[in-house]
């Protein structure tokens, strides 16, 4: 008889004891409640004693959680640093793009989205950009209007080191709520002054940049991003204490895999058309793969139906204004708005408001006299704005001129969507009816997941203008490889039931290389719950 | 043998399995509740012959 079986027999004889004391009396009573205490005490010494050895066995099993926070940081700093290679590297894109033009002056267009210390940092590191190029940006350059001339003139001199108020800022834009929108008209037009010049020096930084990150080429640029992904993916991945502590913290069922444990390759039943015998290493290896393969794809899958309304609408715009129109057309509109807003430009730099630049005193502009110039002179300035927006379209039609002619893909416009996020995020903005920037960008940056894949397959694969069913050559494609997959395996219901098919194989897997038994970690699990109930009491 | 008389036991705790152990605790601990609960709940409980009994007092 062991412990156990001594104490289980014990309670049952107690039970019995007490079930015969007779309590027909108020002495009886006392008496059944004297030996209920002393019953008590005694089991309450066992129980000390077992709870301490309890304790003892929980600690030393209990696992030590090591943190990888840090090291999963690093890993995402570089894949940052080498996705804004990717872009500052692309052949495909124009100074604008390579320079991150693109970005800061839609992350300027989003003003009211930002701080005005954020904004100060836009129009700086756009200065810098410039600055970089060898092109020399005064405030003088922003002198279409008083309060961008203004805000320029203490901006410049703060980025000199000097003491500036921010009140002042607040006070010009108070004044003129468009400030930020004519900093951005003159940033676009030094751009078009500046264009060959500074695509001159974009393109050649290029292998300066992929030389100093000990890069010998772009290739080489995506292997890197690639392999940093997936050592983040593994630093991800959870080892034997994560899932242990899943397990106790009740992220993860216990139950359902300890009674399905002893069979770890069970749910290769639910994965494979034919059962495969799991003691031959290759066979199962290979199976192994192709379930990681099918579930890698199937999460692109997700991804890339979650933006089947951003590839129709790029599509829509292919199809309505670029399809039936010749590429040379399509220069002669952009170069055409070009001129028509330098027009614009000269027309709102020749009235008389301009006049009072020298004083540099924004009050001035009150003066009954010049208000109303100042009225005139902003709806020009935000006439000019929409011809930009406009512009931007043109130069956005004859990229998916150039790209999507030549090739018909959806990596194609996934990859106009990744080369040319200025449009993109215009775009995503508007399809996904996103407000923040942060919403914006957090979707660029899973479209952007999406194309530099590691495991990227059925983007390729997928054609835009075709009208075939693609599940039905992706079910014949797997089934080729013993998958069981059929015309019921995409629906959003069997798209989950693999997903927890396959963390529970995964996981079954790890389990059976634990350096813990089941048994330990059941122990873990079921001591833990008593603890919780134990704290909730007191 | 202790000097009552009665048998004694000597058990190791570490001969125990995980799950008989954790078996051990629990039901430890049942019983534990279950007895402070059936003490906290004892009260007189007459059967009939008691209350006969009591009905031959009176009469008497």
């Amino acid at each position: 008889m062991n412990f156990k079986e001594y104490i289980d027999k014990d309670i049952e004889e107690k039970k019995i004891l007490l079930d015969l004391l007779p309590m027909n009396t108020e002495s009886r009573v006392r008496k059944y409640k004297e030996t209920v205490d002393e019953i008590v005490k005694n089991y309450k010494g066992i129980l000390s004693s077992v709870r301490e050895y309890v304790n003892y066995k929980y600690a030393k099993l209990y696992p030590n959680k090591i943190d990888r926070s840090s090291q999963i940081k690093q890993k995402e700093d570089e894949i940052d640093r080498f996705k804004s290679l990717v872009m500052m590297t692309n052949p495909k894109v124009s100074f604008y793009e390579k320079m991150g033009f693109d970005m800061l002056i839609f992350d300027l267009e989003h003003y009211y989205n930002n701080s005005l210390t954020n904004n100060n940092e836009i129009i700086k590191k756009m200065l810098i950009c410039f600055k970089d190029a060898g092109i020399n940006v005064s405030a003088k350059d922003f002198r279409i209007n008083v309060f961008s001339y203004n805000y320029m003139v203490n901006l410049f001199y703060l980025i000199s080191g000097n003491d500036v108020d921010i009140e002042i800022f607040k006070k010009i834009f108070w004044k003129c709520p468009g400030v930020y929108i004519n900093i951005i008209i003159c940033f676009r037009m030094l751009l078009l002054k500046y264009e060959r010049k500074l695509d001159k020096y974009a393109k050649s930084r290029d292998n300066l940049l992929l030389k100093d990150n000990g890069l010998s080429n772009r290739e080489e640029l995506i292997k890197k991003l690639y392999s940093l992904k997936l050592e983040k993916k593994q630093l991800e991945e959870k080892d034997e204490s994560d899932i242990i502590l899943d397990f106790i913290n009740g992220d993860l069922d216990f139950s359902v895999y300890n009674n399905s444990i002893n069979n770890t390759y069970g749910e290769l039943d639910y994965f494979l058309i034919n059962s495969i015998d799991t003691n031959n290493e290759s066979v199962l290896n290979h199976a192994l793969n192709v379930i990681e393969n099918f579930y890698n794809n199937l999460l692109e899958y997700q991804v890339m139906y979650s933006n089947n309304d951003l590839i129709d609408n790029i599509v829509n715009i292919y199809n309505k204004s670029v399809a039936s129109v010749e590429k040379k057309q399509l220069v002669k509109d952009y170069n055409l708005q070009v001129k028509n807003i330098s027009k614009m430009e000269a027309k709102a730099k020749k009235l008389k408001v301009n006049k009072i630049f020298s004083s540099e005193n924004i009050d001035k502009v009150f003066a009954p006299a010049e208000f109303n110039q100042c009225i005139e002179q902003q709806n020009i300035l935000n006439e000019i704005y929409k011809e930009y927006a406009n512009l931007d379209n043109q130069y956005f039609n004859i990229v998916l001129k150039n790209m999507i002619e030549t090739n018909s893909f959806v990596s194609v416009v996934i990859g106009i969507v990744v080369f040319y996020p200025f449009f993109s995020k215009s775009i995503i903005k508007n399809v996904f009816e996103l407000e923040t920037v942060d919403e914006i960008n957090e979707k660029y940056d899973q479209l952007f997941d999406l194309y530099y894949n590691p495991y990227r397959k059925l983007i390729d694969m997928k054609l835009l203008f075709s009208k075939e069913n693609f599940e039905q050559r992706l079910m014949d494609s797997y089934r080729f490889d013993n998958l069981n997959v059929n015309e019921t395996t995409y629906e959003e219901d069997n798209q989950n039931l693999i997903i927890i098919n396959h963390e529970k194989l995964i996981n079954k897997i790890k389990i059976s290389k634990f350096s813990h038994t089941i048994d330990e970690i059941e122990f873990l699990v079921e001591v833990s719950k008593i603890k919780d109930s134990e704290k909730e009491a007191s | 043998m202790n000097e009552k008389g009665e048998m004694t036991y000597t058990f190791e705790l570490k001969d125990l399995s995980y799950k008989e152990l954790f078996d051990v605790y629990k039901s430890l601990d049942e019983f534990i509740s279950f007895l402070i609960k059936s003490r906290d709940n004892a009260e007189v409980v007459k059967d009939e012959e008691d209350d006969k009994k009591e009905e031959n007092k009176e009469e008497s």
